[in-house]
């Protein structure tokens, strides 16, 4: 035989395998993106006595600005539905079949639970459905709603296109927490912090705004003892319990100085927290330590901050103001609410792991019996052009 | 199967029968041209042999005189010649001679003053030099005939070339003539060691193809490798240096071209310095460059004019552009097809919103927007300039505004076919750039059925390809595939001329040494 016969065979075998893949695997997963449901948002509610009811927000096609056509307007752009069922898989199932687009869960941001429901029933099962589905991600955001999530879903805000949209950008401005999926379910595991997520409710001032429509509020915390909400606070120990978390971001401190009328505000620029563990003779003690650096963003006060004295004063008066935060958030978790969510746990196991041990299993009543220690520290860096009432009263 | 061989064994013996007889006519030609070997003594044989040949064309002219009482007379093709120089230094030096009986070597040198001249005994020789252009002069009772060298012929001047403009750099462009794309050469390289070596190529046409090289900075072996490969092609004619280059690739179905051609002096004078070799094909402004890689295709002359710090970025620019240009629209349609978790929100829905009235998958939208794009450049290419505008115009406002008004096609596929389109047009050689735009159709077709999976598989086949190819013995991804560390200065960044110190390793011959180290400027 001669090369040019063994060439043309060759071609033809690699050429019939090309076209075999490329024919019987032809496109198996293929799904058009109109063919497709957006899912942005999933509330979770209490429905009878073990069933749940699954709301989901989804996007209506033809709504964006970029789209042109139809819709727009001030029309809503999405629509909530809701299905019940004994568990996520089935309540979603009952509700594909009110969809002809399949439901995508790809660009799912949030997922809200019933106060009620995470009471009783916890988070973790519905979660979990979460965690194993290839199309959802874990980097969504949970939060916990006063009232029924479904409402939560429903309410139309006057800035953002959705409720998912509002969250997700909430939940970034760092005011309160900020927890995903993947957060809850390593909080779960009980070598870590106790969880905490987000509180929101439907805002209920609707002084302002447009007919039908709702602002979502931030209301604090709630606290989890395991799988299931124990105890919340509200948003001031919040803001508090961030320090706990090294999660601070663009605070507003205000102080009223002694020696004269008026305030003082400061906004931290940045703001680090650490959690140091010790042991001494059998005593448990923790040292939260605080560092920050701020400017002084309003000064209604007579005070020349400029004077190297009055400024350490104002500073030391910071210092203090941040303090009784921190000693707010303590007595209120370690009398209150028992649950470990400002991270004594995790920094006790790294640093002393055998002794920690010891009291793994009931750490949420030995916690409490720990000792906290304070070392705030403020670095005021820029006073700003006008420091002091002299120079606006020329 | 058997079939399929039968088939094949019946074409391979009918493919050698009809070599065969090319072979024997060959032979019979040959035979033919030998026989009337040598020139008869008796004039008017000659010029009526020369009549014949030429099958009584009407532009051969033969213009009979005398020298003293012997006749002469001499040939030329009229539109090749210079006819006001054949009769102020030939005609009228020899008509005015009173001494008979010349020796044709005297006459050369006391009468004739034409600097390119010579002597042949053969009829066939005459032949050949009439159609190349020269003139024959005959004189009674001589076995030989004098030919001289006078040609001219209308030619296009010396202009900027359309294709690869420049901001910066010289704007001659070679043209048609092949001796005056010499001397644009030999004007750059004042040097005895640039090497030009003519040979003919085409049977009937009789094309001259020439070699240039720098001596002792071209590779020797390269030289006889160009040299042996241009001596084995074997056809009727060369209308243009693409012929040549498709009979001298190391891969002839590769979709990557392995010749580099360009129009400009410049370009050819650089590249010699580095050791390539250049192949000038007479009648064709294009000059190629042996061998070539994949990078010197996306390179422009300009990198070396500008600063090197531009220089470097424009490359980098330029290799974003290559990737856009395979690949953007198969991303776009395994994205969306495939992997719509992959997108932002955001944007996924505002793609989605807009898909919404298009009646074909993603798929069969790119494809049909692609082909859309090809058509109106290919239009746009072959129209007069003041058509083109128009075709312009009409594809702007159909596909950009008609189509997507419409739902035939969404807002974000334009974009995308146009961002890839314009993307291709960035890369500076447009054989280069037309080859990928073309290798990205199959791309589509396996992103639309096997997702980014598919996309993998194909720049997979391709890598592996290019990995493969040769260029006149030189890897096409030299100096990155095999790594060549020192060669990177000029791949992956445009190193400052003061850096430039050697050639690369895989073209320069024995002169290493480009220049003296430790020129970096600076204040003394």
């Amino acid at each position: 035989m001669s090369i040019i016969t063994d060439q043309w065979k060759k071609y033809c075998v690699i050429g019939g395998w090309f076209l075999v893949i490329l024919l019987s695997s032809g496109c198996w997963d293929r799904v058009e993106v109109n063919d497709i449901a957006f899912v942005l948002g999933t509330g979770i509610d209490y429905y009878g006595e073990k069933e749940i009811e699954l709301s989901i927000e989804v996007k209506l096609p033809g709504t964006t600005e970029a789209g042109g056509m139809g819709g727009g307007n001030g029309d809503q752009p999405t629509f909530v539905q809701s299905a019940t069922g004994k568990t996520v898989a089935e309540a979603i199932a009952n509700l594909q079949m009110r969809f002809p687009r399949k439901l995508f869960w790809g660009h799912n941001r949030v997922i809200i639970f019933n106060e009620k429901f995470v009471r009783e029933l916890g988070v973790k099962q519905e979660l979990e459905y979460f965690s194993r589905s290839p199309e959802a991600r874990t980097r969504d955001k949970v939060f916990v709603t006063q009232g029924k999530a479904k409402d939560l879903l429903t309410a139309v805000q006057h800035l953002e296109d959705s409720t998912a949209e509002t969250l997700r950008e909430l939940s970034g401005t760092n005011i309160g927490l900020d927890v995903s999926i993947r957060d809850v379910l390593l909080g779960l595991k009980n070598e870590e912090t106790e969880v905490a997520v987000p509180m929101i409710a439907v805002s209920a001032d609707t002084e302002g705004t447009a007919e039908g429509k709702n602002e979502i509020e931030l209301l604090g915390t709630a606290v989890f003892k395991g799988n299931k909400m124990s105890d919340w606070m509200n948003m001031r120990l919040t803001r508090g319990l961030l320090w706990f978390k090294n999660e601070i971001n663009l605070a507003t401190v205000t102080i009223a100085p002694e020696v004269d009328d008026g305030y003082i505000s400061a906004l931290m620029i940045d703001a680090k927290s650490e959690l140091i563990p010790e042991i001494h003779d059998g005593q448990w003690k923790i040292t939260i330590k605080a560092i920050s650096e701020d400017d002084i963003i309003q000064n209604s006060t007579e005070l020349d901050l400029t004077e190297m004295d009055v400024l350490q004063s104002v500073e030391r008066q910071l210092e203090v103001e941040i303090k009784n935060r921190l000693v707010e958030v303590v007595d209120k978790v370690q009398q209150e609410i028992k649950s470990d969510v400002l991270g004594f746990n995790e920094a006790f196991r790294r640093e002393y792991p055998e002794q920690w041990h010891e009291h793994k299993d009931d750490w949420n009543q030995f916690f409490t019996t720990i000792e906290v220690d304070y070392d705030v520290k403020v670095y005021v860096r820029r006073l700003g052009l006008s420091t002091g009432k002299q120079e606006s009263e020329e | 199967m058997r079939f399929l061989k039968r088939f094949l064994q019946k074409r391979q013996q009918k493919k050698q029968q009809r070599l065969e007889k090319q072979k024997n006519q060959q032979q019979q030609m040959l035979q033919q041209m030998a026989a009337d070997i040598q020139l008869s003594t008796d004039i008017n044989e000659n010029i009526k042999n020369i009549q014949e040949s030429f099958h009584q064309s009407s532009d051969i002219l033969f213009r009979t005189f005398s020298i003293g009482s012997s006749q002469a007379c001499i040939v030329y093709v009229s539109g090749l010649t210079n006819e006001d120089r054949i009769y102020e230094n030939v005609l009228t030096p020899l008509m005015e001679a009173t001494e008979e009986a010349h020796s044709l070597q005297e006459l050369i040198e006391k009468k004739i003053s034409v600097s390119e001249i010579k002597q042949v005994q053969t009829f066939h020789e005459v032949i050949n030099d009439l159609a190349g252009g020269f003139q024959a002069l005959l004189l009674e009772g001589h076995q030989s005939a004098i030919i001289i060298g006078l040609p001219k012929w209308e030619k296009r001047s010396i202009e900027e070339p359309t294709a690869e403009q420049v901001v910066r750099g010289p704007r001659e462009g070679f043209t048609e003539t092949i001796d005056d794309n010499i001397s644009m050469l030999r004007r750059r390289i004042r040097s005895p060691r640039l090497t030009i070596q003519m040979k003919k190529s085409g049977a009937i046409t009789n094309t001259a193809v020439v070699v240039a090289y720098i001596n002792g900075v071209a590779n020797d072996k390269l030289v006889t490798e160009v040299n042996s490969r241009l001596d084995r092609i074997n056809i009727d004619g060369v209308i243009d240096s693409g012929y040549i280059e498709e009979l001298i690739e190391d891969n002839p179905y590769s979709p990557f071209p392995q010749v580099l051609n360009t129009e400009r002096p410049d370009v050819i004078a650089a590249y010699l310095l580095e050791g390539h070799v250049a192949v000038l094909v007479d009648g064709s402004p294009f000059v190629m460059i042996v061998p070539t890689t994949i990078y010197s295709l996306l390179q422009s002359s300009e990198d070396y004019y500008e600063r090197y710090i531009i220089g470097t970025i424009i490359r980098w620019m330029r290799y974003l552009f290559v990737v856009i240009a395979l690949l953007f629209p198969s991303l776009y349609v395994a994205i969306l097809t495939f992997h719509q978790e992959m997108l932002p929100t955001t944007l996924i829905l505002s793609i989605a919103d807009s898909r919404e009235m298009v009646p074909f998958p993603a798929l069969i939208e790119a494809l049909l927007m692609e082909m859309m794009f090809e058509i109106l450049r290919e239009a746009g290419i072959r129209l007069p300039k003041q058509v083109g505008q128009a075709v312009g115009i009409v594809g702007a406002l159909i596909i950009g505004e008609a189509a997507v008004r419409a739902g035939i096609v969404s807002a974000p596929m334009v974009i995308v076919v146009a961002v890839t389109g314009i993307s291709s047009f960035a890369i500076p050689r447009f054989n280069a750039g037309i080859s990928i735009r073309m290798l990205r159709f199959p791309i589509i077709i396996l992103a639309g059925s096997l997702g980014l999976l598919g996309i993998m598989l194909g720049v997979i086949a391709i890598v592996v390809h290019l990995c493969s190819l040769r260029s006149f013995g030189m890897p096409y991804l030299g100096p990155l595939a095999p790594l060549q560390l020192k060669d990177i200065k000029d791949v992956l960044m445009r190193a400052p001329r003061w850096k430039m110190d050697t050639r690369p390793h895989l073209t320069g011959g024995t002169d290493r040494e480009r220049q003296a180290s430790n020129q970096q400027p600076g204040p003394n």
